[in-house]
């Protein structure tokens, strides 16, 4: 890679570093934020939420890789984790990934959803252990019955039978809605596979798109994928994070790169009808 | 209920005693980018590494007990049978490594007998019903019913391997040739959304994310402390 660009010598590689990283410290000094527009399929992730009367059972199955995850973006679960609590839904947390159970229990805490929303472990929400064994483990808990016989305790150590939310949520037929969550790709078919289709459960999505596209208005309902639709939905549910203010920081990052390559287009063109020398990347 | 959340989350002091030690295990581990491989920037390796596999290690244990050990227990004798077949796969290191083909053989036909069915059912039919259902009704709008339908043609027929049937789209002289052209014109489209989406969104984050949670995040604390 050259370390000067063509089109304006004077703008070396570590110049354009040093004004990309001036523009992301912008917003930290003094924050604004640029009008976000909610795309369809947040509004769509939000609305299966909404539409949950109270007293309705979420699965919520996540295999976001590790705890940094949660820690990237701990504002959007927040903003997430008091949307569900303000409609009074029910949560079953099971998580695909040794981070996850870590994430749950420590977002619970941080939101204090006990204080605040009334919530009862137990009986408003459970926290499930990780399960080795991906596909074949999430088919295990999606037999009838299949929360009690595919577990034999919660993440705390309580034997299944003596939680109350078992007493009325005994496998998915009881549930209304499930979100998955995901950073490893093939973890969303997985569980829209075993138990999305098996059981015909409409379900939301976190996660890249184009890993579950392919169910999307199938089995799959309301995507939010990466930055720009947790901003989206940190800006709908009207609970500002960190992620707004992330995608003001990088509204402005994109802002220097298209200039930059309109720029660059702009020499290119003028160069090449002047009859000029024709670039490498001819 | 904004009090009762600042009360929620004060830190302890075995907390703050954590999180300065982490604090100083992580500008240990950064120190690599600008002092090289030291004791320091080593210390901070080796612990990260070293947390990283001991909770791994439990959880996995703890994920054993609840799905495992503790129906055993329970009186589910029959659960032998797999812990025994998944023990198997230690086997490897050692002189009897063939039988670790057994647990690496379950674990195959199990899997593809859990995934054949739903995939069929959820990846081919559904998506066939879906793609007809649109073009029946024209939803979500006409332009984009029509133009998914015709992608979806195009692209199966550039995935024909057959030289009976296929000669007709994959040869230059084929009568359907141009079929097979457009069908790859609409992946390439597919796949430079995908690449420029995810690349230009990853590239993009990782600035901003490094900014909020290792320079806004620390700084607003210290300023809390304080």
């Amino acid at each position: 890679m050259a370390e000067q660009w063509e089109a304006f010598p004077v703008i070396t590689r570590k110049k354009w570093l040093i004004a990309t990283v001036i523009l992301c410290a912008i917003p930290l000094v003094y924050p604004f934020v640029l009008p976000i527009p909610v795309s369809g399929r947040t509004q769509a992730f939000y609305d299966q939420l909404a539409a949950l009367p109270p007293g309705s059972v979420l699965l919520w199955g996540d295999s976001a890789a590790d705890v940094s995850t949660y820690v990237n973006a701990r504002e959007f679960w927040w903003s997430l984790w008091d949307t569900i609590c303000m409609k009074e839904i029910k949560v079953i947390f099971t998580p695909w990934n040794a981070g996850g159970v870590l994430c749950a229990e420590q977002a619970t805490a941080e939101r204090d959803i006990e204080g605040r929303f009334g919530y009862e472990y137990g009986i408003d929400y459970v926290i499930m252990p990780y399960l080795t064994g991906q596909e074949m483990a999430m088919a295990s808990i999606a037999g009838v019955d299949g929360f009690l016989t595919g577990y034999s305790t919660d993440n705390r150590g309580n034997p299944v039978g003596t939680l109350p939310i078992f007493q009325e949520v005994r496998d998915l037929s009881d549930v209304d809605l499930i979100l998955i969550q995901y950073s490893a790709t093939e973890y969303g078919p997985m569980m829209i596979r075993q138990w999305c289709i098996k059981w015909d459960i409409p379900s939301i999505v976190i996660g890249q798109f184009y890993a579950v596209g392919e169910f999307y208005g199938t089995y799959v309902f309301g995507n939010i994928d990466k930055m720009l639709a947790m901003a989206e939905f940190e800006y709908l549910v009207g609970i500002p994070g960190e992620e707004i203010l992330k995608m003001t920081m990088r509204d402005l990052q994109s802002l220097l790169l298209l200039a930059m390559l309109f720029v660059g287009f702009g020499w290119y063109s003028v160069r090449r009808s002047r009859g000029g020398e024709e670039s490498d990347t001819d | 209920m904004l009090d009762d959340l600042e009360e929620a989350r004060k830190v302890t002091p075995i907390e703050l005693i954590i999180t300065w030690f982490s604090v100083a295990i992580s500008i240990g581990h950064f120190t690599l980018m600008w002092l090289g491989d030291t004791y320091f920037s080593s210390f901070g390796e080796r612990w990260y590494v070293g947390a990283t596999v001991a909770y791994s290690f439990f959880v996995v244990f703890q994920s054993l007990k609840a799905n495992c050990f503790d129906f055993i227990a329970a009186g589910k004798w029959w659960l032998i049978i797999p812990l025994i077949l998944g023990l198997l796969s230690f086997t490897r290191l050692t002189k009897y490594r063939w039988a670790a083909r057994y647990p690496v053989a379950a674990l195959s036909g199990i899997g593809l007998g859990v995934f054949f069915g739903f995939n069929i059912r959820g990846s081919i039919l559904a998506i066939i019903t879906a793609t007809a259902n649109e073009l029946v009704t024209l939803q979500p709008d006409p332009f984009s019913a029509i133009i998914s339908f015709i992608a979806v043609v195009c692209v199966i027929t550039y995935y024909l391997y057959s030289e009976k049937y296929a000669t007709i789209f994959h040869s230059q002289t084929g009568k359907l040739y141009y079929v097979m052209r457009l069908g790859r014109l609409f992946m390439m489209a597919s796949f430079g959304y995908l690449l420029g989406y995810v690349s230009v969104a990853f590239g993009l984050e990782i600035l901003t994310t490094f900014f909020v949670v290792v320079i806004k995040r620390p700084i607003l604390e210290l300023l809390a402390l304080l």
